[in-house]
C-alpha cells in the first residue's frame, strides 16, 4: 500500500476554527483524490499544540464520513499523533457522528470514535496479522463465514481496512482484507 | 440609582448590572470607591457602554476616587473599547507608564480569532515557558470562544450587532480569561431551531452546557461549551456563563444554574490555577 503524508501543521500550532476546517478539509480531499486506488493519506499532528473540535469536525471527522459514504473508493485515511491528548476532541466529534478512525500515537495504534465491539474484534485479528480472509476469520472468531465476511465488509466500507480480490489457485477469486497499520494495540 | 461597589468582578458583576438596568440607556456607573476590577467585570462595563450608545443613551461615570482605583481602571486598557460612550466627571485617569493588566481583543470575524489566540498564547508562552499545558488549555477554550461569537452571536435574521469581545488577565493565584458578547444570547440562538424554541434562558443554557445541544442539526455540530466545561472541571478551574437572565457556575463537582439580571449575549469565565503554567 503506498502511503502520503499530509501534515496539519501547515494551518499553524493552534487549528483552529470551522472554517479553517473546511479549508483544511478541501484540500484534504483534493490529496486523497490524488493518490491511485489503494493509497493511504496519514494526517500528522505532529508540530500542534491544540486541534479544536471544530476543526476536527470540519477537516477529519467530515473527511471520514464521506468516505464511509462512498467517496474516494479505495482511498484510506488515518491520523498520526504525537499524545493522545491532542486527539481528545476529534474522538468526540468520531463518537458523536458515530464514526471511526485509526489513529497511530508514537508506536501503537488505536481505533479513534466508535466501533462495535464485534468489528473492533475483527480490525485487531486483521491487523495483528497484516492480512486474511473471511473464512480465516470465520474459524479463529467462531463464526459463520456469512458473519465473518459482513464484519470485513463493514470495516472496508468504514475504510478501516482494505479489501482486495486475489485469484484463488483452484480458480475463481477470493476477498482478502488487509489491514491499514502493522504495529502493536494501544493497551 | 446609585450602586458604588469597591469591586467589580464576575462576584459581584450582578448587583452592579441590576442597578445599571434601571438608569438605562444612562446608566450611572459609580467606580467612585473601586479597589478590585478583573476581565469579567471590565467587559460587563463595556457591553454596557456599547449597550447605552445604541439605544442613544452613554455611561455616566464617577471615576474611582483613590489611587488604587484609578490605577486599576488605567491599567485595565477598557477606554478604548468604550468608545466614547461615556461621559465622567472628570478625564479619565492614565497609566502610570505600566503596560495593561488585561489583555483585550475585539472579536470582528471568525477570518481573525487563529491570529487572535495564537498572539495571545505566544505572549502567554513568552510569560510562562514551562506552562505549555496551561496555555494549551486557555488556547483551546479562547478558539471555541471566541469563534463562537461571529458564528452564533448574530445568526440568520438577527438584527443584533453582537460586539464580541475576550480578555486575559494574570493574577496571584489564577489565570482569569473571559470571553462575552451582546448578541442573541444562547436562547435567541438555539431558538432558531424550532426544536428549541421553547426554552427559557436557563433551559438554553443546561441545553448549552451539559447536554452539547446545538441550534444545528448537523451531526458534530454543537459540544464546544460542555467541552469547555469538561476541561475546566478536570483542571480544577472555575466557570462561569451567563446568558440573557440564566447563569451557570461550576465549581468543584457541581454546576448550578440560576437566575440574574437580564443582559443580552453570552459572557463566560474561565479561571485556570496559576499551577498549570508554573
Amino acid at each position: 500500500m503506498t502511503e502520503a503524508t499530509f501534515a496539519l501543521s501547515r494551518y499553524g500550532r493552534r487549528v483552529g476554527t470551522r472554517a479553517e476546517g473546511e479549508r483544511a478539509r478541501k484540500e484534504l480531499l483534493n490529496s486523497l483524490e490524488g493518490l491511485s486506488e489503494g493509497s493511504l493519506l496519514v494526517v500528522d499532528l505532529t508540530g500542534l499544540d491544540v486541534l479544536s473540535g471544530s476543526f476536527a469536525d470540519e477537516a477529519l471527522a467530515e473527511t471520514v464520513a464521506r468516505l464511509a459514504a462512498g467517496a474516494l473508493p479505495g482511498r484510506y485515511l488515518l491520523v498520526r499523533s504525537p499524545s493522545d491528548e491532542l486527539l481528545e476532541d476529534l474522538e468526540s466529534k468520531l463518537k458523536g457522528r458515530r464514526l471511526a478512525l485509526l489513529a497511530l500515537v508514537r508506536e501503537t495504534w488505536r481505533v479513534l470514535g466508535h466501533l462495535p465491539p464485534h468489528l473492533s474484534q475483527a480490525l485487531e485479528w486483521l491487523t495483528a496479522r497484516g492480512e486474511g480472509t473471511s473464512q480465516e476469520l470465520s474459524e479463529t472468531l467462531g463464526v459463520s463465514v456469512a458473519g465473518a465476511s459482513v464484519r470485513l465488509t463493514e470495516l472496508s466500507r468504514l475504510r478501516l481496512v482494505h479489501r482486495v480480490q486475489k485469484p484463488r489457485s483452484m480458480g475463481g477469486i477470493e476477498h482478502w482484507a488487509t489491514s491499514l497499520v502493522s504495529l502493536k494495540k494501544a493497551p | 440609582m446609585i450602586y458604588g461597589a469597591d469591586r467589580l468582578d464576575v462576584e459581584s458583576a450582578e448587583r452592579s448590572l441590576a442597578a445599571w438596568e434601571e438608569d438605562f440607556p444612562r446608566p450611572l456607573v459609580d467606580l467612585s470607591r473601586l479597589r478590585r476590577l478583573d476581565p469579567f467585570g471590565a467587559l460587563v462595563l463595556v457591553l454596557e457602554a456599547r449597550r447605552a450608545q445604541e439605544a442613544g443613551g452613554f455611561l455616566r461615570v464617577l471615576l474611582p476616587q483613590g489611587v488604587e482605583g484609578r490605577a486599576l481602571l488605567a491599567r485595565s486598557g477598557i477606554e478604548r473599547l468604550l468608545a466614547g460612550a461615556y461621559r465622567a466627571d472628570g478625564p479619565w485617569p492614565e497609566a502610570p507608564g505600566g503596560e495593561a493588566e488585561i489583555d483585550l481583543v475585539e472579536v470582528k470575524e471568525e477570518e481573525g480569532v487563529g491570529r487572535l489566540v495564537d498572539g495571545l498564547s505566544e505572549r502567554l508562552l513568552d510569560r510562562f515557558p514551562l506552562g505549555e499545558s496551561g496555555t494549551r488549555l486557555l488556547a483551546q477554550a479562547m478558539l471555541e470562544l471566541l469563534q463562537n461569537i461571529p458564528q452564533h452571536a448574530s445568526p440568520e435574521k438577527a438584527d443584533v450587532s453582537p460586539f464580541g469581545v475576550g480578555a486575559l488577565q494574570e493574577s496571584e493565584d489564577h489565570l482569569h480569561l473571559v470571553v462575552a458578547d451582546k448578541g442573541v444570547g444562547l436562547r435567541g440562538s438555539l431558538g432558531t431551531n424550532p426544536r428549541f424554541r421553547e426554552l427559557d434562558d436557563s433551559q438554553a443554557l443546561e441545553a448549552a452546557l451539559v447536554q452539547g445541544t446545538s441550534r444545528f442539526d448537523r451531526p458534530g455540530r454543537g459540544g464546544a461549551l460542555r467541552r469547555i466545561r469538561e476541561l475546566m472541571l478536570r483542571n480544577a478551574g472555575r466557570f462561569f456563563v451567563r446568558s440573557g437572565s440564566g447563569a451557570l457556575w461550576q465549581a468543584d463537582v457541581e454546576w448550578v444554574v440560576s437566575a440574574v439580571c437580564p443582559f443580552p449575549g453570552v459572557q463566560v469565565s474561565i479561571r485556570l490555577p496559576r499551577r498549570l503554567f508554573e
